[in-house]
């Protein structure tokens, strides 16, 4: 189907999938795969999942780590699939120092698509897990003001992320710098994508989207940064559930169940919504997220706020008095 | 001999122009591009009809040899419209309810969005000579006729203004780098229509889809083949502004102070931006200017005794009716008939009762100049 001739695909031919394929198998054995005359090493499966895998790999030119994420084509007679066209072409347009930035784009012949991506150390989930979570005050400051202000961009070009949650904030942990990755979602137009459980966890998500809402904003974005933001100072999650439903409850059980005063137009939202739910008083943000200055617990309640439409944007996120030392913390990131 | 539209579906449709008269070498030298559009478009249309046992669907025929005319300089300067200026006074512009149907955003950003919008459209436009510049085969009048089908295709599959916006700008963008031959023109066109169904549809037609529409002129693996062709000539960049993208935020500033429907001056704004994909001049404006100058001629058809820009009109669009006369003038020429005649599938959609007959809306034969001069 491709000739010689026209194989744009450049480095990420398909010998790159052969070796790909050549690593997973013998990776136990110890074998090196031979990378001869690519402009990629790969040194390693970092991951796999449904859509793909993704290889640590090494620029040949340049000696520089980087990450490529091979996303594996099911119908290939349906050409490049819609999310990856989006995604792609949405990460082209995204220029910001707390963006991953994407480095390269390829199609192979047999059936993948090839993203490489600027390496980052680690992700803020295996931060928060394998350092005992970031304990110092200025750390969670410098890291909540780099989300926001890569989400306060994102919202400023028309743009949500709609899948925020720490495995998808990467640090570069020499600088102490926060990159946003993963806009597998982003572009997303078609929603019931949104809603499918097999997409992951729900701790993160909004809850006009666990009460199924179809008229969002940039304002969903916002609460998962501010459950992010909680679990930084508390190092866990701040509600867990195994299902949509218990996320709604365990949130309604933190915050109270919401009202018409609360929340207006949640009761044509959830017309049965006191049938489902009791009446939950709030027990308070206060009560779990105790290690935190009054203004950063200000601003997670204007982020965890229930009603959309009075939750903080993260352009206002950024002018908060929580970062009035803003420029203390941007020593971090030289 | 006039052309049936999707009005009659059942109808199968073989677009064949016949073979220009050839010119010489000298004679092409000195030839405008309006004269070889007057000849192009004065060639006979031969329509074939044939019922098609399985499904309805347009199909475009051969593209015939038209030439590619060499334009002196001095004759027909393709001059860049670049942003004109805008008013220093200029307010954000309001979001209408139209501006994104889904998901919403937050209006705190609705400025910074149209600035990038803006920049976005200057970066990412075609050339606007390549026609001249780099292809070899492709003539004008080729570029008219696959645009004029694309408008039957994505009324066959009820595709989004978007995806057909966002088809022709992927077509002009390909053709500003990259020469074309005239045999793999529809080819361009339908993958390009591919591409922006799966980045504008919720539910994008599949590639045996636009195989069949082609009457299977072309397989599926070229379909992909050029698809791929496509995306990595454009570097993976596909979300440039369109003319609808503009026309989408200004939809309710466009019938301002005014008691007739909405719905007329926005189908009728609509007609006149899909008329403008059908003309390689209109390569020089810009998505915006287009879509400002659709809106001042939408307003003159329908209220021609009524200025047709406003005060607000010039701060919401950052553009005063001087900066929109030249644009506005080939938009009617183009409304009036005046150019563009033997493409009909734009004019015979905005005919339908679905589109309020907005195409059948009697004009002025001129635009008062007056209507230009600063208020």
């Amino acid at each position: 189907m491709w000739n010689e001739e026209s194989d744009w695909i450049g480095s990420f031919d398909s010998q790159l999938a052969r070796l790909a394929e050549c690593r997973m198998c013998s990776r136990d054995r110890g074998e090196r795969p031979d990378a001869t005359g690519m402009d990629l090493e790969v040194l390693e499966v970092a991951e796999e999942g449904s859509y793909g895998r993704v290889f640590r790999c090494l620029d040949i030119h340049t000696g520089a780590l980087v990450t490529m994420k091979q996303i594996t084509m099911v119908r290939l007679s349906q050409g490049v699939p819609a999310p990856i066209i989006r995604e792609v072409s949405l990460l082209k347009e995204l220029h910001h120092a707390n963006i991953v930035k994407l480095l390269r784009v390829g199609l192979t012949e047999n059936r993948y698509v090839n993203l490489v991506f600027e390496h980052l150390d680690y992700d803020l989930h295996h931060f928060i897990v394998n350092r005992g979570y970031p304990k110092d005050a200025l750390t969670v400051k410098s890291f909540m003001y780099q989300i926001l202000s890569a989400v306060a961009y994102c919202h400023s070009l028309k743009v949500l992320h709609r899948d925020l949650k720490p495995s998808n904030v990467l640090i570069d942990h020499s600088k102490r710098l926060i990159k946003l990755a993963d806009f597998r979602l982003a572009g997303e137009f078609a929603d019931d994508l949104l809603y499918t459980e097999k997409l992951g966890t729900s701790w993160y998500r909004a809850p006009e989207i666990l009460c199924d809402s179809r008229q969002y904003s940039t304002q969903i974005d916002l609460w998962s940064v501010g459950c992010i933001f909680a679990e930084m100072v508390i190092g866990q999650p701040l509600v867990q559930a195994i299902n949509c439903r218990d996320e709604l409850e365990g949130i309604f059980k933190l915050l109270g169940t919401p009202t018409e005063e609360t929340w207006p137009g949640i009761t044509k939202l959830m017309p049965n919504l006191h049938i489902y739910y009791p009446k939950f008083d709030a027990l308070g943000l206060e009560t779990f997220v105790t290690d935190l200055e009054p203004s950063g617990l200000n601003l997670l309640s204007m982020m965890l706020c229930l009603d959309p439409s009075r939750r903080i944007s993260a352009e206002a996120a950024l002018k908060h008095a929580y970062f009035i030392d803003v420029n203390y913390v941007s020593l971090l990131l030289l | 001999m006039e052309t049936h539209s999707l009005i009659h579906p059942t109808l199968q449709l073989h677009l064949l122009l016949s073979l220009c008269s050839k010119f010489t070498h000298t004679r092409k030298k000195m030839e405008t591009r309006a004269a070889s559009k007057r000849k192009a478009n004065a060639a006979t249309i031969v329509i074939v009809e044939k019922q098609h046992p399985k499904r309805q669907r347009v199909v475009l025929g051969e593209l015939s040899n038209l030439p590619n005319i060499i334009v002196p300089e001095t004759q027909n300067p393709r001059k860049e419209k670049l942003q004109c200026r805008k008013n220093p006074n200029m307010k954000k512009p309001s979001l209408t309810n139209n501006t994104l149907s889904f998901p919403q955003i937050d209006e705190s950003y609705d400025f910074e969005i149209f600035e990038y919008l803006h920049a976005m459209e200057r970066k990412r436009r075609p050339m606007i000579d390549y026609v001249e510049k780099v292809q070899k085969q492709v003539t004008t009048t080729m570029r008219a006729i696959l645009v004029d089908w694309l408008v039957e295709v994505a009324e066959e599959y009820k595709l989004l203004p978007d995806t057909l916006h966002l088809s022709v700008s992927y077509i002009d963008r390909f053709l500003s780098v990259s020469p074309v031959s005239k045999s793999r023109l529809q080819l361009l066109g339908v993958s390009s229509m591919l591409i922006a169904a799966k980045y504008e549809e919720v539910d994008p037609p599949r590639v045996d889809a636009f195989c069949n529409i082609t009457d299977n002129t072309y397989h599926k693996a070229e379909v992909v083949k050029m698809e791929a062709d496509i995306l990595k000539t454009l570097k993976f960049e596909m979300g440039n502004p369109t003319v609808n993208t503009f026309l989408r935020r200004f939809a309710d500033v466009a019938s301002e102070n005014q008691k007739t429907p909405n719905l007329q001056i926005e189908f009728l704004i609509g007609y006149l931006a899909e008329l403008s994909l059908l003309d390689y001049d209109c390569l020089i404006f810009l998505p915006s200017i287009l879509a400002a100058s659709a809106i001042f001629l939408a307003r003159f058809i329908i209220w021609p005794e009524v200025h047709p820009w406003t005060s607000s009109l010039s701060e919401c669009l950052g553009y005063t009716p001087a900066d929109l006369k030249e644009c506005v003038l080939i938009l009617h020429d183009l409304y009036l008939s005046r150019k563009a005649v033997s493409f009909k599938a734009v004019r015979e959609k905005y005919k339908q009762h679905k589109f309020k007959y907005v195409a059948n809306l009697p004009s002025p034969p001129h635009v008062p100049s007056y209507y230009f001069e600063e208020q």
